[in-house]
């Protein structure tokens, strides 16, 4: 070879160190991506396969035809009576979402140690104020990953008026042609009681172009979301449907839609020395919760660029460690102040930076 | 980033594999520069390769359910970074939407005869087809055996050897065309 023979000396640009900072947040948030196979490859018998395939579809096809032919059809409403079912919502979305994915959810969802929290509905005692509040997120010490403009505002007029909150996040240090203008926002509207949460959308736009979107329906027993990754980085476009109940056990569970809702729960929970509680956190996005558990450990005066405030300080654990996230909240009025997620020094920091009407 | 010795210890891998952000951070540290690296010589392009890169870790805790332990960690993570980055290349190529980069700022002159070698050869690669690329670039970029790679790509043996022979072809009339 001659002079360029030595690719082994090529540079390439250095991973970004702030992408991690991307990614944690991400799968905090439950995005998750499905991973081709790591292990060795044999080749592909593409003939073979090819001609299974084939063989394959032929019996199917012949099967059927021979079954549908010889089997008379049983009347739906007898089918019914015997407890059989069409292929229902859950089912489908479970066989869409794959084995894999429901394997996910189930891991992730062992019983909390704590009793519920108080059902959402009997949260309604303290009215909510409308308001703007915007944060700063970024790992301690290192540059603001995004922030985040969190509005909560009522929407129609009389006694039925939905709450509606926003939260919009902007990624300030996203770069190249994939993530330059990195958009995330999260609309929630809220039953008049102001917790309940009646239909919810995510939109995550990079680039100028819509990647994803998740939009959610709350029923009274359950929750039916639409999921849509549009393709995008070589990802094919994967779009999922799925249904959760709401409830466990007979009983109504706690519900909250995650990140922009956790503020508005933490402002309504009955928060005082040595409380606890559990409540279910989603839909994320394949349509599963997880169940948390938050506690609180003290009291505490923290200082953020909004001000001074004298907090609560509690600390919410999901189902696996080490995701502790660790919170406070001002006691007078319950409103988020500060979280952190990961070891101090280099932990994911969320601080409030102002608040339209000024907290105390 | 500094270099840090890329030894991922079991009890790493583990809790990585339960979603722990600092393990997932700790293996960013110990491989991400080399992922980077491969992900950039294969797609051509610095935001392709971090699309991959930030691809690879958003799925890493569910894909190391998989993960069997049978060979050597980074191993498994190449191949895996490997196709994910050629999933991506092959999507691009259906949609016709393959952007490649220009090496360096073009309107800065390399600052000696080395640099500039190295400019003409990456540029030389990026005009290789996807399928020889690949293999150039894990043969001889990465430094993988004719074995290591037919097992990344699932190609036979004889194929690695024929489309690295392809690829030096082409590089050597594209390099003697630029000189």
């Amino acid at each position: 070879m001659t002079a360029w023979s030595d690719p082994r000396q090529l540079g390439a640009p250095p991973s970004p160190p702030d992408l991690i900072v991307r990614v944690s947040e991400e799968r905090a948030r439950g995005m998750r991506m499905v991973l081709p196979d790591g292990e060795p490859a044999t080749p592909r018998p593409r003939l073979r396969i090819g001609v299974l395939a084939a063989t394959a579809a032929v019996l199917v096809i012949g099967l059927v035809a021979v079954s549908r032919w010889s089997t008379p059809q049983e009347p739906a409403a007898e089918a019914a009576a015997r407890g059989a079912c069409d292929m229902n919502t859950e089912t489908r979305a479970l066989l869409m979402t794959g084995s894999f994915l429901l394997a996910t959810a189930c891991a992730q969802e062992p019983s909390a140690p704590y009793e519920p929290a108080p059902p959402v509905r009997a949260l309604g005692a303290n009215e909510l104020q409308e308001g703007a509040w915007v944060y700063r997120v970024g790992r301690q010490g290192g540059r603001i990953t995004y922030e985040p403009v969190h509005t909560l505002e009522r929407v129609g007029t009389g006694p039925d008026a939905e709450w509606r909150s926003v939260d919009v996040r902007h990624n300030p240090i996203a770069r190249g042609p994939g993530w330059q203008g990195q958009l995330r926002a999260d609309t929630v509207y809220y039953a008049a009681d102001g917790l309940t949460p009646l239909r919810h959308a995510h939109h995550d736009i990079r680039g100028g172009r819509e990647r994803w979107t998740l939009t959610a329906t709350f029923g009274p027993d359950s929750v039916h979301s639409v999921s849509d990754y549009l393709g995008y980085g070589g990802v094919p476009r994967q779009r999922r449907e799925t249904s959760a109940a709401t409830q466990r056990d007979g009983a109504p569970m706690v519900l909250a839609v995650h990140d922009p809702a956790l503020g508005m729960l933490l402002r309504r929970l009955p928060l005082e020395a040595g409380w606890s509680g559990s409540f279910r956190v989603g839909p994320f996005g394949d349509g599963w919760f997880r169940e948390e558990s938050l506690r609180v450990d003290g009291e505490e005066t923290v200082e953020v660029p909004a001000g001074v405030f004298d907090c609560w300080r509690l600390t919410m654990t999901p189902p696996f460690p080490p995701y502790d996230y660790r919170i406070w909240v001002t006691k007078d009025g319950q409103l988020l102040v500060k979280t952190l997620l990961g070891p101090e020094g280099r932990a994911l920091e969320r601080v409030l930076v102002s608040a339209s009407p000024e907290s105390r | 980033m500094a270099a840090t010795p890329r030894v991922t210890s079991p009890d790493l891998i583990a809790q990585a594999r339960e979603g722990s952000p600092e393990a997932l951070e700790a293996i960013y540290v110990q491989h991400g520069d080399a992922l980077m690296r491969l992900a950039y010589h294969l797609t051509g392009s610095r935001a392709d390769a971090e699309d991959v890169l930030h691809d690879v870790f958003l799925g890493l805790p569910e894909a190391l359910a998989r993960y069997q332990e049978r060979g050597a960690f980074p191993a498994w993570l190449r191949r895996v970074t490997a196709r994910v980055a050629l999933t991506r290349l092959r999507v691009a190529r259906r949609r016709r939407e393959v952007t490649l980069e220009t090496a360096g700022d073009p309107g800065q002159a390399p600052p000696d005869e080395a640099l500039a070698r190295r400019g003409e050869l990456e540029r030389a690669i990026r005009k290789l087809p996807a399928t020889l690329r690949a293999v150039f670039v894990l043969k001889e970029v990465e430094g993988l055996s004719h074995a290591e790679v037919a097992a990344t790509l699932g190609i036979r043996l004889g194929t690695s050897e024929v489309r690295l022979h392809r690829a030096l072809r082409k590089l050597r009339a594209e390099l003697g065309e630029a000189r």
